[in-house]
C-alpha cells in the first residue's frame, strides 16, 4: 500500500436533528445527537443472531488462520467465527446457563462480549443501523434502548445509563483458541439466513486507512487502523499496541492495580490478567476507534 | 465532529469507458470502476437523474471503487453518450420509453455479470428518475441484493417508484432525500412505509436532488452510508 493523502475536513455547525431515527427515541441522548448516524443498512439489516447453534470443533469448517471471538465461561468454551459475525455483528447466547451477547463492529475492529443482564432486566439484542464514533448501537427489544458498544452503557431510551457488564472474549485465531480450548464448539454456518459466509464485506478495509464515518475525536499517536488491545479499570484507560508487544508479555499498573498483558503477536491477540491471574474484560481495536472513545487514554510505549 | 476520510492514492486503476448495447441494439455508454485492493467485494449500478449523465456519479463511484466495490455508470438512452431512437429528449417520454431505460440498465446488469459479479452481489442505485428505474430494475431481477435511491419519484406517467414495491420485495432498501425537496419528501417516506422489508430512509439537511445530495460534507457521511448498504447487502 503506497502514501496516502489525509483530508482533514471540519464540519459546520449542524442543524437540529430529529428526535427519532430508525424508529428509535433519540431524546435526551447521554451523546451527542448530531454525532448518531444512519450506518447504511437499515434497523435489523445487519440480522442479530438469537438461536445460535454450535457444532463440534472438528466440524467447524474453519481453517487456522480464521478469526473467532472465544468465549470461556464456567468450564465451557465457545468460538463465534468472524466470518460470522461480520454479517450479524450479535450473537444473543448463553454460556453454562449464563446469558450473554457477542457483539463485533467491524468498522471498529471491536468484539465485545456481554452479559445479557443489564440495567435489572435480561435482555436481547439488535444491530440498530446507527453509529455513534462510527461504532454500532446496539438496541434492546425489551425497551428500545440504544446502547453504545464501545461505551458500555445505554446512551437513550428507558434504560438510559444503564452499564453492561463486559465478560472477558479472546479476539484471535482459530488455531490458537483451539490449542488452547480443545473442547470448544462453534458456532454454526447453519444461522439460517441468506448470507454467503465466504465473502467478507470488509475485505481490505483494514488494510487501509479509511475511516468511513465521522468520529468526534483524532488521535494521531498512531496509525487509525493500527491493532491495539484496550484495557478500561477503574476508570482509567490504556491501549497497547499489539504489533509491539513483547511475547514475554507487559507487566504493568493501571488505575493502582498491578496487572500482566499477555500477547501472541503471530496471532493478533492478547488478553489481561490481574495480580491473582484471572483474566479481565479487555477489547481488540483499531486505534481510531479507541481513542475516538478514550480521547484521556494511556498509549503503551508513548513517551508522553 | 471531525469527519475524516482518507483516500487512498495508491493502487488506483483507471476507470474503463465501454459501450454496452441494449437488446434492441440502442449503443449504451458506461464507465466502469474496477474495484481496489483486490477482488471486488460487492457491485454497484449507477443511473442518472433526467437529462443528466453518469459523470453525475463520478466521485461517488471513485470512492465505492476505493471500498472494494466494483461500479458501473451507465448512460441509458437518450442520456450522455448514449443513442436516442425515441429522437425526443427523455423529459417528453412516457412509459414506454422509461421501461425501456430499464433494459438498458439490465445491460448493465450483464456486463457486470460478465466482469464477475452476479447480481447476489450487486446493489442497483439511481437519482430521481434513475432511482424509479434502479427500483423497477430490482424488482424484476429477484436475485439483485438490493437497491439505493437518490430522491425517487413516483410519477405513474413514467415509472412509478410505488408499483416496484411488491415485486422488490422484502430485500432492504435505502433511500436517500434532501429535506427540502418537496413532494420528493413524501414521495421517499411513502416508500419508506410501504416496503415490504426494512428501509434505511435518510433525509439530509437542504434542498438537494439526486446526485446533488452527493455534494458537501453531508454528501460524505450519504456516500459513507450508501457504501456501507451495498457492501452489507446479504
Amino acid at each position: 500500500m503506497g502514501p496516502v493523502i489525509a483530508l482533514l475536513l471540519l464540519t459546520s455547525s449542524p442543524p437540529a436533528a430529529a428526535e427519532r431515527l430508525n424508529g428509535f427515541d433519540l431524546s435526551g441522548m447521554l451523546v451527542p445527537r448530531e454525532s448518531v448516524l444512519r450506518g447504511g443498512p437499515p434497523r435489523d439489516g445487519i440480522p442479530a443472531l438469537t438461536d445460535p447453534k454450535f457444532v463440534p470443533a472438528e466440524r467447524s469448517g474453519l481453517g487456522p488462520q480464521d478469526r473467532v471471538v472465544g468465549v470461556k465461561l464456567g468450564g465451557a468454551a465457545k468460538a463465534y467465527p468472524l466470518r460470522i459475525l461480520n454479517w450479524h455483528e450479535v450473537v444473543n447466547d448463553a454460556v453454562t446457563g449464563r446469558r450473554v451477547v457477542v457483539t463485533y463492529c467491524p468498522l471498529c475492529g471491536t468484539a465485545m462480549v456481554f452479559d445479557a443482564q443489564a440495567g435489572g432486566r435480561r435482555r436481547t439484542f439488535g444491530v440498530s443501523g446507527l453509529l455513534y464514533n462510527s461504532d454500532v448501537l446496539l438496541y434492546d427489544r425489551e425497551s428500545e434502548s440504544l446502547w453504545s458498544h464501545l461505551m458500555r452503557k445505554a446512551v437513550s431510551g428507558p434504560a438510559k445509563g444503564a452499564e453492561l457488564v463486559q465478560i472477558p472474549g479472546r479476539h484471535t485465531t482459530w488455531r490458537e483458541w483451539l490449542q488452547e480450548n480443545p473442547e470448544t464448539t462453534v458456532l454454526s454456518f447453519e444461522t439460517g439466513m441468506p448470507r454467503d459466509y465466504g465473502r467478507d464485506p470488509y475485505a481490505g478495509y483494514g488494510s487501509n486507512e479509511a475511516v468511513f464515518f465521522p468520529i468526534g475525536h483524532s488521535d494521531r499517536r498512531l496509525a487509525a487502523k493500527e491493532w491495539i488491545l484496550g484495557l478500561a479499570l477503574d476508570g482509567k484507560t490504556k491501549a497497547y499496541p499489539l504489533k509491539d508487544c513483547p511475547e514475554k508479555g507487559i507487566e504493568d499498573r493501571v488505575a493502582g492495580r498491578e496487572i500482566s498483558v499477555r500477547c501472541k503477536r503471530a496471532d493478533r491477540s492478547g488478553y489481561v490478567l490481574d495480580k491473582d491471574g484471572v483474566e479481565l474484560p479487555s477489547t481488540q481495536a483499531y486505534w481510531f476507534a479507541w481513542s475516538a472513545f478514550h480521547p484521556d487514554t494511556e498509549l503503551q510505549g508513548d513517551p508522553k | 465532529m471531525i469527519s475524516n476520510l482518507l483516500l487512498s492514492t495508491a493502487a488506483a486503476v483507471a476507470p474503463l469507458e465501454l459501450i454496452l448495447h441494449s437488446t434492441d441494439s440502442v449503443s449504451l455508454a458506461a464507465t466502469y470502476y474496477a474495484a481496489q485492493g483486490g477482488e471486488a467485494r460487492a457491485g454497484l449500478l449507477l443511473l442518472p437523474m433526467l437529462g443528466a449523465d453518469r459523470s453525475t456519479w463520478a466521485g461517488f463511484a471513485a470512492q465505492a471503487s476505493a471500498a472494494g466495490i466494483a461500479v458501473l455508470a451507465l448512460d441509458p438512452r437518450g442520456h450522455g453518450g448514449s443513442g436516442n431512437p425515441a429522437g425526443t429528449p427523455p423529459a417528453a417520454w412516457g412509459r414506454a420509453e422509461w421501461l425501456a431505460v430499464v433494459e438498458d440498465a439490465r445491460a448493465g446488469l450483464r456486463e457486470l455479470s460478465a466482469r464477475g459479479l452476479a447480481p447476489e452481489r450487486v446493489v442497483a442505485a439511481g437519482a430521481s428518475i434513475g432511482a424509479s428505474a434502479a427500483l423497477h430494475l430490482a424488482a424484476s431481477e429477484p436475485s439483485l441484493a438490493g437497491a439505493a435511491l437518490l430522491s425517487p419519484g413516483d410519477n405513474p406517467a413514467r415509472l412509478p417508484s410505488s408499483a416496484a414495491l411488491p415485486g422488490y420485495g422484502k430485500r432492504p432498501l435505502f433511500i436517500g432525500v434532501g429535506a427540502g425537496d418537496g413532494a420528493f419528501v413524501d414521495i421517499a417516506r411513502k416508500l419508506a412505509r410501504e416496503a415490504p422489508g426494512s428501509t434505511a430512509l435518510i433525509v439530509q439537511p437542504g434542498s438537494g436532488h439526486g446526485t446533488q445530495l452527493l455534494a458537501g460534507s453531508g454528501g460524505r457521511t450519504l456516500t459513507a452510508q450508501i457504501i456501507r448498504f451495498v457492501l452489507d447487502a446479504p
